[in-house]
């Protein structure tokens, strides 16, 4: 592992950002460069705030994760759909691991706040569950130290690098 | 079979962020939102570029790229495998994609803050659905190809321009459900557009004039492209406009010259389509709706076809309404009342019933004309040629709107007096009744 993959420690203020109902996207790439996608449906920090598990339906996501077995690099942009308020990790030592069982109360808490916060912009609750649905006994988990923190959020300061 | 994306464009419309995947030159992968994934063709998606970042390097060092769109109603999600062709800064496409994210903008609270710096012209190269099932979605509340089928059977009907204008929008309530709808014609100098019929507001504000290249009436006119704003925005609001306007001006000191827009006060959806006659321009038709979203892609397409039939009946009308016969003759005066004073302003050629105001611009020196002969020689009976060949007029040679003008006339008269009438007595030809005395005063 190169030692520019030192790992950041999250804020409070980002570990209740990204453990809360924002949208959660993640991305990565292939031998050829191609990015791949997909909804992440539960995100938890660690207790030294230096590493996230993101969880994901293992049919859904199957190209991202692919692509992230190979290569280790992950991208996730969290997003706030109620104010737009927006912060993207990165991270090179991404793996994919098994679901769990702790991750199923993750995906659920997970999807309520998520919810919640739809409901404000009058998303119906089903819309909502469609995009976090899983097509199989468990999702998967992907953990990483995320090495890079960017605020997003549009305007003037959007892409700063954060400390 | 192949995924095109007229397929899947009820996902961009705007009411959900697409998610944006790219990577760098070093081959770190970057995501973020993109406001707006707009629908430019089967083959070709257009991305709003609003900021300088990331990944504006990564699509310029690598342009091949992934999008994540989401159908708003069924939950369906599609990954787009796109490639990157160019930025376009103005034209049709950059104004299309504008009008609607300042609609975004203001629905989400960021006016000012989302500004279209570009439209990102992709080619798609492969669209993916993401399995799953989805909800299902309700029955559009009408099928657009048979309101477009049964709207163009009733165009088709009209056989008078003065009927066709009023055709023209009911039928657009009948067959399309649009409640609140102008229709605009360009005028001779080719610079402003003035409204010859209305539908669905408390004034008719017939002759009111919006100028080419202002807000989705003026743009839609100057890009001769549909224009439509998905969300209630100051930035395209007319109403708004013109009552700051008017504070700005502070109002009092000088007669009123325009006539009032009668569009929606804060319009939640609008949408503007060019009425054309094959290259020429003719008009716009414009509908808007107090609902948000009211008018999705499909709409558009349907109002641009059916401004396209529009423009080929106009076009029609007007070259059959100048064929003229007969000479004009001289008739009795009609009865008179109390006389009135009638100003003209040679400056603008605007005209002054007493203290209000009528009408200005080639309808204005229309009407002079038309009182003056009746004050001097108590002409009643008058035809198209001879204002046509009348050169003090400046009408065009070539494709006039004369018989449209006189139609404005004839309806702001109507609106505005009881006394003074212009009546069609034949083709070509038409009466100038006046039951009062007129008093002509030329203001220089």
């Amino acid at each position: 592992m190169p030692s520019s993959t030192a790992a950041l420690s999250l804020s409070a203020e980002h570990r209740e950002f990204i453990q809360g109902g924002v949208s959660i996207t993640a991305g990565s790439v292939n031998a050829e460069r191609l990015p791949s996608m997909a909804r992440v449906i539960g995100c938890a920090a660690s207790e030294d705030d230096r590493q996230v598990r993101l969880l994901f339906c293992p049919v859904r996501a199957a190209g991202l994760l692919t692509d992230i077995a190979a290569s280790g690099r992950v991208a996730v942009t969290f997003s706030q759909p109620s104010n737009n308020r927006t912060l993207q990790l990165k991270g090179r030592d991404a793996r994919v691991e098994a679901g769990s069982a702790e991750d199923e109360a993750l995906r659920e808490r997970y999807a309520r706040a998520f919810v919640a916060d739809l409901a404000k912009l009058h998303f119906p609750e089903a819309l909502v569950r469609v995009l976090l649905q899983v097509l199989a006994e468990a999702p998967v988990a992907v953990v990483f130290h995320p090495d890079a923190a960017y605020s997003q959020t549009p305007g003037p300061g959007a892409g700063a690098r954060l400390p | 079979m192949k995924l095109t994306l007229d397929a899947i464009r009820d996902c961009l419309d705007g009411s959900i962020p697409g998610t944006l995947a790219t990577c760098a030159a070093d081959g770190t992968p970057n995501i973020t939102y993109v406001s707006q994934v707009d629908y430019v063709d089967s083959e070709h998606a257009a991305l709003s570029f609003q900021f300088f970042s990331k990944t504006r390097e990564n699509v310029l060092a690598n342009p091949e790229v992934r999008v994540t769109v989401i159908n708003p109603l069924s939950g369906a999600s599609y990954h787009l495998r796109l490639r990157y062709l160019r930025t376009e800064s103005e034209g049709p496409l950059f104004e299309r994609m504008k009008a609607k994210l300042a609609g975004i903008a203001s629905h989400e609270g960021m006016a000012g803050v989302f500004r279209l710096r570009g439209s990102d012209v992709y080619r798609v190269l492969d669209i993916q659905p993401v399995p799953g099932p989805v909800l299902a979605v309700e029955a559009p509340r009408r099928n657009l190809l048979a309101a477009l089928r049964q709207a163009s059977a009733r165009l088709a009907a009209s056989g008078e321009l003065d009927a066709l204008f009023d055709q023209a929008l009911t039928t657009l309530r009948d067959c399309f459900g649009v409640e609140h709808s102008l229709l605009l014609l360009l005028a001779e100098a080719g610079d402003r557009l003035y409204t010859v019929a209305s539908q669905g507001y408390a004034r008719s504000g017939v002759g009111s004039e919006i100028a080419v290249g202002d807000g989705v009436i003026g743009v839609a006119a100057q890009q001769r492209t549909a224009i439509c704003v998905p969300h209630a925005t100051a930035e395209y609001s007319y109403v708004r406009a013109q009552r700051e306007a008017a504070l700005a001006q502070g109002g009092g000191e000088t007669l009123p010259r325009e006539i009032p827009f009668p569009g929606l006060t804060e319009p939640h959806s609008q949408l503007a389509v060019p009425i054309v006659a094959g290259s020429r321009l003719l008009g716009v038709l414009y509908a808007e709706s107090p609902e948000d979203r009211r008018f999705g892609y499909d709409d558009e397409d349907a109002l641009s076809a059916y401004g396209a039939q529009l423009g080929t009946a106009i076009q029609l009308l007007q070259q059959s309404a100048t064929e003229d016969d007969g000479e004009p003759e001289a008739a009795p005066r009609c009865p008179l009342g109390a006389p009135v004073q009638v100003r003209h302003y040679t400056a603008d050629d605007s005209i002054f019933l007493g203290e209000d105001y009528l009408i200005k611009g080639v309808a204005g020196a229309i009407f002079w004309k038309l009182a003056k002969a009746h004050a001097e020689g108590g002409r009643v009976e008058f035809c198209n040629r001879e204002l046509r060949l009348d050169a003090s007029l400046r009408l065009p040679e070539v494709g006039d709107n004369l018989e449209t003008r006189l139609i404005l006339l004839s309806r702001r008269l109507a609106e505005r007096c009881d006394y003074l009438a212009i009546e069609k007595t034949g083709r070509g030809r038409f009466r100038f009744r006046a039951e009062r005395a007129l008093r002509l005063v030329e203001v220089v």
